[in-house]
């Protein structure tokens, strides 16, 4: 028991391998199709398996119109499978009308008797295996495959392209012709987590020059930054993705997080704020953040005022846009800019005096300081 | 955000207790003794794709098992539907989660204590506010923090790992940088590493007592006092579990570098006779490798009697057996010092036993980890099924030696037999090294046994009674009045004071 448990364990890691799995079969199969001599000879040979869980091990297969190919199935499961190519779109169809068959259902495999039906397996026991061969159609589509053994059709299918354009299928993890659980794997199998990686999202962990309280976060438009929440500043931004957690979620945390693209804006100057003098330099008290359409807004203390800091994407990337509102302003402040080349910054307020932007109090109540790459 | 995970699962019953299944683990490694028919351990199937490092584990009064884990997510588990759904995530590396209603839970990240609040109530955290940051952060690897335990006034306790020579620090670090502190196997280059803090509700924050290495979980107990576990390594001769106490100094010497007037005083070149003079005994040690390796969190029975006899004691994680211990307490001469066994020992456990909580239902829950260290990665639950196991139920010293309790009657023949009790008495050495020898060893003779009428007290008379002693006890040929053997004949009892 002890020994199921752990493998377990390294199965939910090894989501890669699926997907290896499936890039494989297909590249083999186009890169030796063009050996194809003739219709009768067999232009390559599938392996597919039925595994826990109510799925196929691979869910989407590339064909060229008019190939030969032939699929043998494998049921590794504890359940009955099959393994049914129908017409495009006709899925359900072909899955309702195997399930109204009754009691003879069993005796001819779940396979109903329709046109749509093109090939089929007969129903495999666990352990037992079948093989068909699969004219592929001179006309482009997506032809599902199924299993049609009651119940199991609503989720373990997959779909074969039958395309001149291989190279144009849509990323696996958005492709709607696959099960929703498989794409939701896929897309996990990335992510590090039990759910896929969207944007914006935010992780605190060790980042590169920083202090060790940074905040990743990842913002729509493939633009991050990290925000160090020891000093209550951001400290860059990069273009290009998010980041690598992998060294640092490994063993006991020694390593850093990468940087996934290209950092173009640096911070120079430290905590950007002075207050009432342009040389005095407030102590932040970092205060947390709230979730704003997944946003942090961040909050810190300087002194009696209250800092809101809202960081979203610019409208032309790379960049990003900072919204400020401050509480409690009483004298005039100043935000100091830093310096970056190749990067032009505009201020919806205040007034510019060399390297800074001086606020009165009223403007300070609201403003926004837009960075964006000039590359 | 959409990154609601709906994923169910069915749990595994990995331990059906029965006659063979016993027969058959007695031919298991040493650490993995039959605990008889009483306990079963369950593992919970977790979602595809979380690394199930357990960092913390609570219950929401709703009745769903909340967990954080080392990749930041924070999330909610429902017993009934076996339903995962995330509340949270992006934390550092949390380490501890205490749930205060259903929509509000504090976290200790290693960065801060956080409290997250589910404010429009859809499910998911929205604000994540510090509670205090006031400690620093070298980013050294091995500087965990852990907690909170929150006390009557809503005061809360926290408490911070020392970092590693086995790495160094970062060039931005938070919080003042001592030179002096970052000497040491384990050291102390920032504040308050090594240090328990308590943390008022509206964030000020106390350094509160200091000593301490790896303080990998704490406790409070009804009447206010705190309990936390260290580990076995420099200045540790073996793992402990201490009373903590206000401005009480606990052994391991680096942390002493942020102490009040020791700011010309290098802690590590203090003589250890001064040092430990200055320092405050555990209430109890687990002895070194064959019982504990690394204690976790302490956790008290307050079932009420859901999860079998032991009420009012308390449970201690182990990261490297398959093992929960027991420990129980009592006071002498106003010292809290007292005895410790096996619990549960294998029946489909893992290691890796990092974080407890006891569930409505009175099941003890226990999160897995393993981060880097030997461990195991999961979520298993023990669950009692209401037969009494034969146990010592406590022990207690009296003038002359000390009194057992069991859970059942005995066999008065067997138990009034003094040489069935053998007593071995050891100590471990305080010095700067890394862990300790046993010294002292010596068999102690047991001189009478006394049954009483109820039979289910013991009174033993030893030879020798000496404070500052590990009593290692061992019982062989005891048997209830129905036959039963001992599930674990093996207590260790850490004399602090004498009667």
């Amino acid at each position: 028991m002890q020994k199921q448990q752990c493998s377990n364990n390294l199965y939910r890691y090894r989501y890669f391998p699926f997907l290896v799995c499936f890039l494989i079969s297909f590249s083999v199969f186009w890169s030796t199709d063009s050996l194809a001599q003739s219709n009768t000879a067999m232009d390559r040979t599938i392996e597919i398996k039925a595994i826990s869980g109510l799925k196929y091990d691979k869910v989407r297969l590339a064909a060229e119109p008019g190939s030969t190919i032939r699929i043998n199935l494998e049921n590794d499961d504890e359940m009955i499978h099959n393994l049914l190519i129908v017409k495009p779109s006709t899925r359900m169809d072909v899955v309702k009308q195997a399930e109204s068959m009754g009691e003879e259902g069993a005796e001819n495999n779940y396979v109903p008797n329709s046109s749509d039906v093109l090939v089929s397996t007969p129903l495999l026991n666990p352990g037992e295996e079948a093989s068909i061969i699969f004219e592929v159609p001179q006309e482009e589509g997506i032809y599902p495959y199924v299993c049609t053994y009651p119940a199991h059709g609503i989720v373990m299918y997959g779909a074969i392209y039958v395309t001149n354009s291989p190279d144009e299928l849509p990323p696996i993890e958005e492709d709607p012709n696959i099960p929703e659980q498989v794409r939701d794997e896929m897309a996990a199998s990335d992510s590090m987590h039990p759910y896929p990686l969207e944007m914006p999202t935010l992780t605190r962990l060790f980042m590169p020059e920083s202090s060790p309280a940074a905040i990743a976060v990842g913002m729509e438009k493939d633009q991050s930054y990290n925000w160090d929440a020891g000093y209550s500043f951001l400290r860059y931004a990069w273009d290009g993705g998010y980041i690598d957690a992998s060294d640092q979620w490994n063993d006991k945390a020694q390593e850093v997080a990468k940087v996934v693209g290209d950092i173009y804006y640096r911070n120079t100057t430290g905590f950007p704020f002075r207050i009432s003098n342009p040389d005095s330099i407030p102590e932040p008290d970092f205060q947390g953040y709230r979730m704003v359409d997944g946003y942090p807004q961040f909050k810190y203390k300087m002194g009696d005022i209250t800092v809101h800091e809202l960081i979203l994407p610019a409208e032309v990337t790379p960049g990003f846009q900072i919204n400020y509102m401050l509480e409690n302003v009483q004298e005039p402040i100043w935000y100091m800019l830093s310096d970056n080349d190749n990067v032009s910054i505009d201020f919806s307020e205040g007034e510019r005096e060399g390297n800074r932007i001086k606020l009165t109090p009223e403007e300070a109540k609201e403003f926004t300081i837009s960075i964006v790459s000039e590359e | 955000m959409s990154l609601v995970s709906r994923i169910s699962s069915k749990a595994i019953p990995i331990a059906v207790v029965l006659l063979g299944v016993l027969l058959s683990s007695a031919c298991q490694q040493e650490d993995m003794e039959p605990e008889g028919p009483a306990y079963s351990v369950e593992t919970i199937k977790t979602p595809e794709g979380l690394s199930v490092e357990s960092g913390g584990l609570d219950f929401l009064p709703n009745g769903r098992m909340i967990a954080c884990f080392r990749r930041g997510e924070v999330m909610t588990y429902n017993p009934e539907t076996e339903e995962w759904d995330l509340f949270a995530y992006g934390l550092q590396d949390p380490l501890w989660i205490k749930a205060v209603s259903d929509h509000e839970v504090y976290v200790m990240q290693r960065a801060e204590l956080t409290r997250v609040t589910d404010t429009d109530k859809d499910g998911k955290g929205d604000l994540y506010e510090t509670v205090t940051d006031d400690f620093g952060m070298s980013g050294n690897y091995a500087e965990f923090a852990y907690g909170p335990e929150i006390d009557e006034e809503g005061d809360f306790f926290i408490s911070l790992n020392t970092a590693s020579a086995m790495a160094d620090v970062y060039n931005i670090m938070r919080g003042e940088f001592s030179p002096i502190g970052r000497k040491g196997r384990m050291y102390s280059a920032v504040p308050y590493r090594g240090w328990v803090l308590k943390v008022k509700p509206d964030g000020t924050t106390i350094p509160w007592a200091s000593g301490l290495r790896s303080p990998n979980g704490l406790e409070l107990d009804d009447e206010g006092n705190l309990f936390i576990t260290d580990n076995q390594g420099d200045w540790l001769g073996t793992s402990k579990l201490y009373h903590i106490r206000k401005n009480h100094f606990y052994g391991h010497a680096p942390s002493l570098v942020w102490e009040e007037g020791f700011e010309n005083i290098e802690p590590l070149e203090l003589p250890v006779p001064v040092l430990d003079k200055m320092r405050t005994e555990a209430a109890v040690q687990f002895p070194h490798g064959f019982f504990v390796n690394s204690p976790t969190q302490p956790l008290i029975d307050r079932t009420g009697g859901k999860f079998g006899p032991f009420t009012g004691q308390m449970f201690v994680g182990e990261m490297n057996h398959k093992r929960i211990v027991r420990v129980i307490l009592e006071k002498v001469q106003g010292v809290f010092q007292g005895a410790t066994t096996s619990f549960i020992d294998s029946t489909g456990l893992n290691i890796g036993n990092n974080r407890l909580s006891f569930s409505p239902e009175g099941e003890l829950w226990v999160g897995q980890t393993d981060h880097g260290w030997p461990g195991d990665q999961g979520i298993q639950k023990i669950t009692w099924n209401g037969s009494v196991p034969m146990e010592v139920l406590n022990m207690s010293l009296t003038e002359t030696g000390f009194e057992l309790t069991f859970t059942k009657p005995v066999n008065p023949e067997l138990a009034s037999q003094p040489e069935n009790y053998n007593f071995e008495r050891y100590y471990y050495k305080y010095h700067q090294a890394y862990g300790s020898d046993r010294y002292g060893i010596k068999d102690i003779k047991v001189t009478g046994a006394e049954v009483s009428d109820d039979r289910k007290k013991v009174t033993l008379q030893l030879e020798e009674l000496d404070s500052d002693f590990i009593y290692d006890m061992r019982i062989e040929n005891l048997e209830s009045e129905s036959g039963d053997t001992l599930v674990h004949n093996r207590v260790y009892y850490t004399i602090n004071r004498l009667r």
